[in-house]
């Protein structure tokens, strides 16, 4: 809900800043006030941070980028507090003018930051659109090893059991990162980070298990593991779910009652025990004598959060020291000190352990059902308390966040790029625009025409055309230039005549005709590889031997290289019909491979030699194949499209490396896979190399033989490994036989990569004489879009809703909810940007009356903010003033309690008995949240 | 929008020749065996000539008959003023003929860019003799087979051979004996309100356009269209004063967004009115009002029963003196062609004739209607009453004839689901035929378990539960898309402020916000049926969805922005197709590598 009505408040704010922005002085670089303004001699210090240092180099002012300068500037104020700084290189100064990111293209969009010296990440500012995202971000790049992030349960589990017996675990579910709640979290994480083992997902798979149906889980969630007492790795750690509001004060008080030690003796750990009333914590008192001490008193430790433990060894003290009457006569005995109330509740019923533990459930119990105004309070105040809860006022129907942080993301990979690329202009001089005059007569003058059809809104049609562009540019000093595109955007026309449907459409035109849609890899080199083809003769004719021997080795007649790496030659004795079929076959995949031909009976030789025996002999060429360079076709030599087919299926070679562009192509054949999973290591090898011997004696026609590099343990060669396997700790080299299509995936284990053993296995898989336990079913699943979008029905539908739930009240919905939240007031209720009101002010006075209309709305109504809600910062520089003077490990000190500051990890012993941290009586970091 | 093969345009004239002899023999010998024609099209004016273009284009044998001498002849006479108010827009900063089409409101379609009509008035606001011409060069560049001077009447169904002919006759008794009879008369008869007192008006249809006529005449005008503000803005400054009576609250098309409604090229006098200067609006119902002539004076005096009549106020401003009141209410439609009128005058104002939504007679079979006559389906809505949304409607009928009686299926592409956004964002950021008749013209497209889609341009959406029987595709098992640009709800009525401040949506979440035309998406799991259209909410042409998609509203009208137009698009199609489409996991374990997922989805994922 917060998010929902920030964007209302955007969205206000944008159609204000409509007005605003023929108004607003421009920014300059001196109006970044708490971001320091770095000198280049000082940058390589400034970079030394031995936390995180971030960067911006500012180069100009940019109405769009106006917003992220207030906000990195706010940003630089409050992580100054985390010691975390904040700067910003003045481009524009002549002084910086060789400053290497000054000079650089995309600098203005990214944030910088900067560790020892190094440069860490590269952030866009996109995605650091304000105070919240702009913390979060860097308070988890400053703190990635402490609070890392695990996006499988088994990476959870992992993390969880490596800490069982030495470290509690929070644990959070986040929306993604960036959110407000992803930053308080990192806020509270940074605090307690010397504490507690932190770690965070933004994957609700990293969830399962915690809760019931973790694939709804739709906001962020926060689990304390309790995993320090857990002295058995089998045994499970005590979860506590966090079930307070996410925000900063209530989660940090959380942690801090989990801060404070679990219990509490009197007087052994000493007189005073430290949980103070302003914990809001329940006391639970065990009164014991040494001799009636009952140790498994301890597993009211399960009350943890709702209450603190303190045992109190009647023997040793008095009841005036721990502030009682008296104490109880007999021991053990156990009493009740509900928080905020000064007297116990003492367990009346015969003592045994569970009756203890029931007598505090049942008095929990009582107190939370129990009336308010005992508490003290007015009736009054108990329903204000709860409206201050609620997003809108009573009787108003809470409208669902529509917004979804995953729509902004972009899902698609290509758009993505497309996106990225936008800002670099395409090349498209060289490239000749059709219309509709000029597409026939182009086509008709000329002996070979290239004509791309595409949407310019479409992004796969923009990721070809700035490849053919550039295509085109390499025809630059020739007189041919044979790159067209039509525009079906602008030649609705042309396309519907050329009857292009899908786009892109790259048709190629041969003596005024239609020859063939292009069908190869849509990059630079297939397309101009195609041209170059096309142009060649086809078949290409080989006169002698020499010739012969000459394209073998990839050298035309001409003496230039044979274009790709694939080509194709034949050798007749005669002008058989063979040789008719072959040109057919040339003509019609001419644009792929270069075919050569000899018909007069002088590639004998070569037919020996590539292993035809004799002529006729038709043989396909693959320079880069190590294993098998010659493949010889032996099928009916006047059948065109059996050689074709041949030839297509010829194409790939005999042990192809597996990259995403030659997968379609495998795929399609309908033939399991035999991967190898492999890196660069001598082991690897000593599996292919069985491997190539099994691809050469070719016994395998129906299999395809691949090799998967998986070196990187982050490949996705070794992710597809780690699926197949079933198993997180596989390791290369590995043997799969992969029927994708069946779903079927058998596993080579256990087996030395011998010539024998691994065709055994291979028999016994054609055999269906395999072990089970080898074989990985891949799972039926279902394709579901990764990003959920926008469900508008649902959205009209609860509006419908609201209108008649509030009929009568005719508010505006975005005008209410303002007034509620305070437009032009972000989340902390600091006022987006004061500056542009001082200005426009002064421009009330002598501009125009609609002008002056439109400040009294903003005045009254747009910038007024309901009660209580938020309170305008209070914060004064010299508050945190002596910020710099804190380790970094130290957490600095709010304005309210002065120096005393947090404890820092040093201070406290591990051990949760003895040490009594003297906790600060407010909210940490900042009063406002 | 595609463009469709031209005929041999060294066969035509001959064939149309060979045909008029034919015909022009069977005249002489009148009364004797009726003539026959496939289709009949009465009336040669825009929207006869338009019918007549997709007839001869699909070479049927048809005939327009025209009772004047020329085509377009009612733009010989209106408007009266002769300035046209459709606009006539030359330059749009576009190539693309179709979205071109979007703002030019006269041309009729046509595969001859030559016939545009741009090419025969550079004028925004062309004068109506253009009209004229251009109809008459229409017809003449695509040799339409029209029957001039021939007056039709006596139109009635007979039935022979166990089918139903329709047949007519014209003023020399010449019999026609059609298959299909398309009226496209147009409504061209005077509205007169039947009131005592009523020959003492005006009207517009005979006003005198000599201004001196009206110089220092008080002048009242009946009517609160295009044509009582045009008649008032030719004479109010050579009036007295002119008092404008109209029985509602003016509708200003920029409120309403209904080019039928006062278009501000026409709307001076609201000036005058507003600003105080002697003219004037009132609220009256003429029908309970009679016109008196006192003293050389017109008045306009309550017509009641006598008890019922309110009394006199002396303050009240029909007591003022006239010396014209001229009345401007607009036309009807001539139902005396028909033998049988009480079959298709039905309506209480006769202003239209009964039809269905695929333009087709309610009650006779085989009589069909195009043209402004039948824009009682899209009353007040769209622009099914004027040149530039009728030439669409027409183009449909061609294509429910072709179906109905020739058995050609309506023209459709096949196109993989991957394809589908890039499709719909090109049609709606060009179709015309989308943007003109928006909310009643809508594309459609079936989406089968292949994920391969059918996509049918330009379908009356209120037949949504008939696709099948009237397009011939079959739509069994198919998941539906209808694709139609729409209004926000709200955003058009006399009393909507349309320059409100927050007039606009400007996030593609808020995108049903959205005021301005906007492309909408409405999702079906399988056709809707008959009974489903009858849930319809107001206003709303089709069937409740289960699943809407607003493309976010865009100032300039183009919907092809990465982000705020076709990513959310896109996201909504995977989400209503893709949910049901079925994969092998392993393919997702490659396709998140994958740069072309799309290749590997449409091959092995079934649609469930």
């Amino acid at each position: 809900m917060r998010i929902r009505r920030n964007i209302i408040t955007i969205q206000l704010v944008t159609l204000f800043s409509i007005f605003c922005e023929s108004v607003a002085v421009g920014f300059t670089v001196d109006q970044f006030n708490h971001a320091k303004l770095i000198r280049k001699e000082d940058l390589p210090g400034f970079k030394q941070s031995k936390t995180v240092s971030v960067l911006y180099y500012y180069k100009e002012d940019n109405p769009k980028h106006r917003s992220f300068f207030h906000e990195y500037d706010k940003s630089a104020e409050y992580l100054g507090l985390y010691d975390l700084k904040l700067g910003v290189v003045n481009c524009k100064d002549p002084a910086n003018s060789d400053v290497d990111r000054c000079t650089e293209d995309k600098t203005d969009a990214l944030v910088y930051t900067y560790s020892n010296g190094n440069e860490l990440l590269a952030l866009e500012i996109e995605t650091m659109f304000d105070v919240n995202s702009m913390m979060s971000n860097i308070l988890q790049l400053a703190l990635l090893r402490e609070v890392p992030i695990l996006q499988s349960k088994e990476e959870r589990e992992n993390f969880v059991n490596k800490h069982k017996g030495t470290h509690d675990v929070v644990f959070s579910f986040q929306k993604a990162i960036g959110t407000y709640e992803h930053r308080i979290f990192m806020e509270v994480a940074y605090a307690f980070h010397h504490k507690f083992q932190f770690a965070i997902s933004t994957a609700t798979e990293a969830v399962t298990g915690l809760i019931p149906h973790p694939e709804i889980l739709d906001e962020a969630k926060v689990w304390f593991l309790m995993c320090s007492q857990v002295i058995n790795k089998e045994d499970d750690c005590f979860i506590k779910f966090y079930d307070d509001k996410m925000d900063l004060s209530s989660l940090a008080s959380f942690m801090r009652k989990l801060d404070t030690p679990p219990n509490f003796d009197i007087p052994g750990d000493g007189i005073t025990h430290p949980y103070t009333p302003d914990l809001g914590l329940h006391l639970v008192y065990l009164f014991y004598r040494e001799s009636t001490y009952v140790h498994h008193v301890k597993c009211l430790l399960l009350l943890m959060c709702k209450a603190a433990f303190i045992t109190v060894n009647v023997e040793a003290t008095l009841p005036e020291a721990v502030g009682l009457d008296d104490f109880p006569p007999n021991t053990p005995a156990v009493a009740v000190q509900y928080k905020s109330e000064k007297n116990l509740v003492h367990m009346t019923e015969a003592w045994s352990i569970d009756s203890a533990f029931e007598f505090f459930a049942s008095k929990l119990h009582e107190y939370e059902v129990r009336p308010r105004e005992q508490e003290g309070q007015g009736v009054g105040d108990v329903m204000g308390d709860e409206v201050e809860g609620q997003t809108y006022p009573e009787g108003e129907l809470e409208e669902k966040d529509r917004y979804s942080e995953e729509i902004e993301t972009e899902d698609d990979q290509v758009a993505e790029a497309i996106q990225r690329a936008r800002k670099i202009k395409m090349d498209l001089e060289l490239v000749e625009r059709l219309t509709d005059k000029t597409f026939t007569p182009t086509i008709q003058e000329r002996d070979l025409v290239f004509t791309l059809f595409y949407l310019p809104f479409d992004h796969r049609s923009l990721a070809i055309l700035r490849a053919y562009g550039e295509a085109a540019r390499k025809f630059e000093n020739q007189t041919d230039r044979p790159f067209t595109v039509v525009n079906c955007h602008d030649w609705t026309d042309v396309c519907a005549t050329e009857n292009i449907t899908r786009y892109p459409v790259l048709k190629i035109y041969e003596q005024g005709k239609f020859l063939k849609d292009y069908d190869g890899m849509l990059s630079i080199e297939d397309v101009m590889n195609a041209y170059k083809l096309l142009k060649q003769e086809k078949p290409v004719s080989l006169a002698d031997k020499e010739e012969i021997e000459k394209f073998f080795t990839g050298i035309l007649p001409d003496g230039s290289n044979i274009t790709g790496t694939v080509s194709v030659v034949a050798l007749f004795d005669d002008q058989n019909k063979g040789v008719q079929t072959y040109k057919e076959v040339a003509r019609s995949l001419g644009d792929k491979f270069t075919f050569g031909i000899n018909s007069d009976g002088q590639g004998k030789d070569f037919a020996q030699k590539s292993g035809c025996g004799d002529l006729p002999c038709v043989v396909i060429l693959r320079r880069n194949d190590l294993v098998q360079p010659y493949v010889t076709f032996s099928g009916d030599l006047t059948s065109a499209e059996e050689l074709s087919s041949f030839i297509e299926k010829s194409l790939n070679p005999s042990l192809a490396e597996l990259t995403p562009s030659i997968l379609p192509q495998l795929y399609k054949q309908n033939r399991p896979f035999v991967i190898s999973f492999v890196d660069d290591t001598e082991s690897s090898r000593q599996l292919l190399e069985p491997i190539q011997s099994l691809v050469k004696a070719q016994a395998y026609p129906d299999l395809i033989f691949c090799l998967l590099q998986s070196g990187d343990i982050n490949s996705f060669g070794r992710q597809i490994l780690q699926t197949y396997q079933n198993s997180t700790s596989s390791s290369v080299p590995a043997l799969s036989y992969a029927h994708l299509r069946e779903g079927k995936v058998y596993n080579y284990l256990d087996k030395s990569f011998t010539k024998d053993q691994i065709e055994a296995w291979l028999k016994d898989i054609q055999n269906q004489n395999i072990d089970d336990k080898t074989l990985f079913l891949l799972k039926d699943g279902t394709y579901k879009p990764r990003i959920q979008g926008y469900h508008f029905l649902e959205f009209i539908k609860e509006n419908e809703e609201m209108k008649k739930k509030s009929q009568g009240r005719k508010v505006d919905p975005d005008v209410h909810a303002a007034n509620v939240h305070g437009i032009g007031f972000d989340s902390e209720g600091n006022e987006v940007d004061p500056r542009n009101q001082d200005n426009k002010k002064e421009e009330t006075v002598d501009d125009s009356e609609i002008r002056r209309e439109l400040i009294e709305l903003q005045k009254s109504r747009l910038y007024h903010h309901a009660e209580g809600k938020h309170k305008p910062s209070h914060r004064k520089p010299e508050d945190h003033s002596d910020t710099p003077r804190h380790t970094p490990e130290s957490i600095p000190p709010t304005p309210e309690t002065g120096g005393s500051g947090y404890p820092a990890p040093e201070d406290t012993s591990p051990s949760s008995e003895g040490s009594t941290p003297s906790p600060p009586k407010k909210t940490i970091i900042h009063d406002d949240l | 929008m595609k463009t469709f093969p031209r005929m041999d345009p060294a066969i035509l004239p001959s064939d149309s020749f060979v045909r008029g002899v034919f015909l022009l023999s069977l005249c002489w010998t009148a009364n004797a065996a009726p003539v026959y024609h496939d289709y009949c099209v009465i009336g040669a004016g825009p929207a006869g000539l338009q019918i007549g273009y997709f007839l001869q284009r699909s070479q049927r044998n048809y005939v327009i008959f025209e009772k004047s001498n020329s085509a377009g002849s009612f733009f010989n006479k209106y408007p009266i003023h002769r300035k046209l108010i459709s606009i006539n827009k030359i330059y749009t900063g576009k190539t693309n003929k179709d979205y071109n089409l979007r703002h030019d409101w006269n041309s009729l379609l046509s595969d001859d860019d030559r016939m545009l009509f741009k090419h025969f008035s550079r004028q925004m606001f062309p004068s109506a003799d253009v009209m004229v011409k251009y109809l008459q060069t229409y017809a003449d560049r695509f040799n339409l087979t029209i029957r001039y001077n021939t007056e039709i009447s006596d139109i009635h169904s007979v039935h022979e051979d166990n089918r139903t002919k329709i047949s007519m006759k014209d003023q020399h008794d010449n019999q026609y004996l059609c298959r299909v009879a398309i009226v496209a008369t147009g409504i061209w008869q005077p509205r007169i309100p039947d009131i005592p007192g009523q020959e003492l008006m005006d009207g517009y249809e005979s006003l005198s356009l000599n201004a001196s006529d009206y110089e220092g005449k008080s002048v009242m005008i009946l009517g609160r269209g295009n044509s009582a503000f045009e008649t008032a803005t030719a004479i109010y400054d050579k009036t007295n004063f002119i008092h404008m009576v109209g029985r509602h609250r003016i509708r200003l098309a920029w409120e309403t967004h209904y080019v039928g409604d006062l278009r501000a090229v026409n709307n001076e006098l609201l000036d005058t009115y507003q600003l105080k200067s002697l003219d004037g609006l009132l609220e009256y119902d003429i029908n309970d009002y009679k016109i008196v002539k006192e003293g050389g004076k017109l008045y306009l005096r309550e017509n009641m029963a006598t008890g019922q009549q309110w009394g006199e106020y002396d303050n009240d401003p029909l007591l003022t003196p006239y010396d014209k009141i001229i009345r401007c209410l607009g036309f009807k439609f001539d139902p005396s062609i028909f033998r049988k009128i009480s079959d298709f005058a039905v309506r209480p104002s006769q202003k239209y004739p009964f039809i269905d939504y695929d333009y087709r007679s309610s009650m006779v079979d085989g009589i069909y209607f195009t043209g402004t006559i039948a824009h009682s389906l899209d009353f007040r809505q769209s622009a099914g009453g004027f040149i530039h949304g009728f030439r669409y409607s027409a183009r449909v009928l061609s294509k429910v004839l072709n179906w109905r009686y020739h058995q050609e299926k309506w023209p459709s592409e096949i196109l993989p689901v991957s394809n589908l956004s890039s499709a719909i964002i090109k049609r709606v950021n060009e179709a015309s035929g989308l943007y003109q008749m928006f909310t009643y013209l809508g594309d459609v497209v079936l989406v089968d378990k292949d994920g391969m889609c059918e996509y049918i341009e330009e379908y009356p959406v209120k037949l949504i539960h008939k696709l099948s029987e009237v397009t011939g595709i079959e739509t069994a098992n198919k998941m539906v898309l209808v694709v139609v640009l729409q209004y926000g709800e709200g955003f058009h009525g006399p009393e909507e402020d349309v320059f409100r401040v927050d007039r606009a949506a400007t996030e593609p979440e808020f995108a049903e916000y959205s005021n301005f035309l906007h492309p909408v998406i409405h999702f079906y799991t399988e056709i809707p049926k008959e009974e489903d259209t009858v849930k319809r909410k107001r206003g709303d042409p089709l069937p409740p969805a289960d699943r809407i998609h607003h493309v976010l509203e865009d100032f300039s009208a183009n919907w092809d922005r990465p982000h705020a137009h076709i990513k959310p698009l896109n996201k909504f199609l995977q989400r209503v197709l893709k949910n049901r489409t079925k994969c092998r996991s392993q393919t997702n374990t490659f396709s998140k590598y994958l740069a072309s997922t799309d290749t590997l989805n449409t091959q092995s994922c079934v649609v469930t």
